[in-house]
């Protein structure tokens, strides 16, 4: 049975929205290679400009999600993108802000806050 | 003394509520009590946690889902059941991933609902036996000697962080803390101590660094060192050393990773969670062995009180 992958990405408008299925633990590093090296193609091939991650799927994450979080920024900043980040439950966000990482990208309580504050400054400029 | 089961139902329809009683009241092995909302059905569970709770998911002020929640927080140990009408399978598979041990579809209720009551009973019964037994232990030692190899490292850290949690050391959210640390401190023993492969490679030239990962694993000396993981749990802390057979390092040379100025570089973020989610952090003087401490809260209680 083939396992489940860790990441799924769908285009909803203009904003790419990155669903982590599980967590993407250190350990899997070699398993999640393909699967991320794949998606910062397509980010980079489509032009994405703007990128919603989404948690509600895992209950928690490490060193490697935020090194995978880190190296999907790079590709949006290049095109003078923006990313956000939601539906983080209690652990991911302590991550997240013990990294400093929720300095550089709002955390959204949902995905349709997200969605909707990219949109919002898409609109405003 | 009554030896019965004891379940909350929760439900704000009183049709429903009839008809769950009707298909369980006949068993003298349950006792029922019944309550109209979440709400409630919180306060009579911190009263007097039953043995199993059986919600409607949709329901006005505190649904099933934020019941699911709240006593997953706050009683781990009391299996809570779903039932779902048609239409809301998708919340009823993310109050499973809440937490929740079972839903079964109001319109299988006739057919499917004492089983699984049963069944959960059981389940929970001998965990709650595990749990008693656990809070009893007031000492436990194991020790590990792991060839480097990644693959048993995700089973140990499950291992141990069941173990703390059976021992009431920490509730739901602190035992994937616990997890998250403990995995990021192997990790760090398997891959920069042991196999000696620096994180700046991998900001530098991500395909050499794992290139160099891959040769050391199969090239001496580095894929015959062990990683040696002690872990001492009382009722009071739970204390876990890791050691690599590798060089060590200093950690003092660790960039800040929460400085902006750093978030190019990769070194560092294991350490800072190990930080964050344990209570002590301490390294030997060489840098190959890593002690990790983490305390019961003050504020939990010894240990679950039980049903009945």
């Amino acid at each position: 049975m083939p396992e489940q992958p860790f990441i799924e990405f769908e285009n909803q408008g203009s904003t790419m929205v990155i669903t982590p299925l599980r967590t993407i633990s250190s350990l899997a590093e070699e398993a999640v290679k393909p699967e991320l090296d794949f998606l910062l193609e397509r980010l980079e091939h489509l032009g994405v400009s703007q990128v919603v991650v989404d948690f509600a799927r895992v209950d928690y994450i490490g060193s490697s999600m935020l090194e995978a979080l880190r190296r999907i920024w790079v590709k949006v900043q290049a095109g003078g993108g923006q990313m956000a980040l939601c539906n983080a439950g209690s652990v991911v966000r302590e991550v997240l802000q013990v990294a400093r990482f929720d300095t550089i990208w709002h955390l959204y309580g949902t995905r349709e806050e997200a969605l909707a504050a990219l949109g919002e400054e898409d609109r405003e400029e | 003394m009554s030896n019965r089961y004891r379940i909350l139902v929760v439900d704000d329809s009183a049709v429903d509520r009839r008809m769950v009683g009707s298909l369980l009241d006949r068993d003298d092995s349950l006792e029922l009590e019944f309550v109209e909302d979440g709400a409630v059905a919180l306060e009579a569970v911190d009263r007097r946690p039953p043995d199993l709770v059986l919600t409607d998911l949709i329901m006005p002020e505190v649904d099933g889902l934020e019941l699911v929640s709240q006593l997953r927080k706050k009683h781990p140990l009391v299996p809570v059941v779903l039932m779902t009408s048609q239409g809301n399978e998708e919340l009823a598979g993310k109050a499973l991933r809440a937490g929740a041990a079972s839903y079964v579809p109001k319109r299988l209720l006739a057919f499917a609902l004492a089983t699984t009551v049963h069944n959960l009973l059981e389940v929970a019964g001998r965990q709650k036996d595990t749990s008693r037994l656990l809070c009893c232990l007031v000492a436990n030692e194991l020790t590990f000697e792991l060839n480097n190899d990644c693959s048993l490292i995700p089973p140990l850290v499950r291992y141990l962080q069941e173990f703390a949690f059976q021992m009431q050391l920490c509730d739901e959210a602190d035992r994937t803390r616990m997890g998250v640390a403990l995995e990021e401190a192997v990790l760090n023993t398997y891959l920069h101590g042991n196999l000696e492969v620096n994180s700046e490679l991998r900001g530098s030239d991500d395909d050499a660094y794992r290139a160099l990962v891959c040769e050391r694993r199969s090239t001496a000396p580095y894929c015959d060192r062990k990683i040696h993981i002690t872990a001492s749990l009382s009722p009071e802390r739970a204390e876990f050393v890791i050691r690599d057979e590798g060089p060590g390092f200093d950690p003092s040379s660790l960039h800040d990773p929460t400085d902006p100025d750093n978030l190019d570089r990769m070194s560092g973020r294991g350490i800072l969670l190990m930080r964050t989610f344990m209570d002590e952090v301490d390294f030997n003087e060489r840098g190959n062995e890593v002690k990790l401490v983490k305390r019961r809260p003050v504020a939990n209680p010894s240990c679950e009180p039980l049903a009945g």
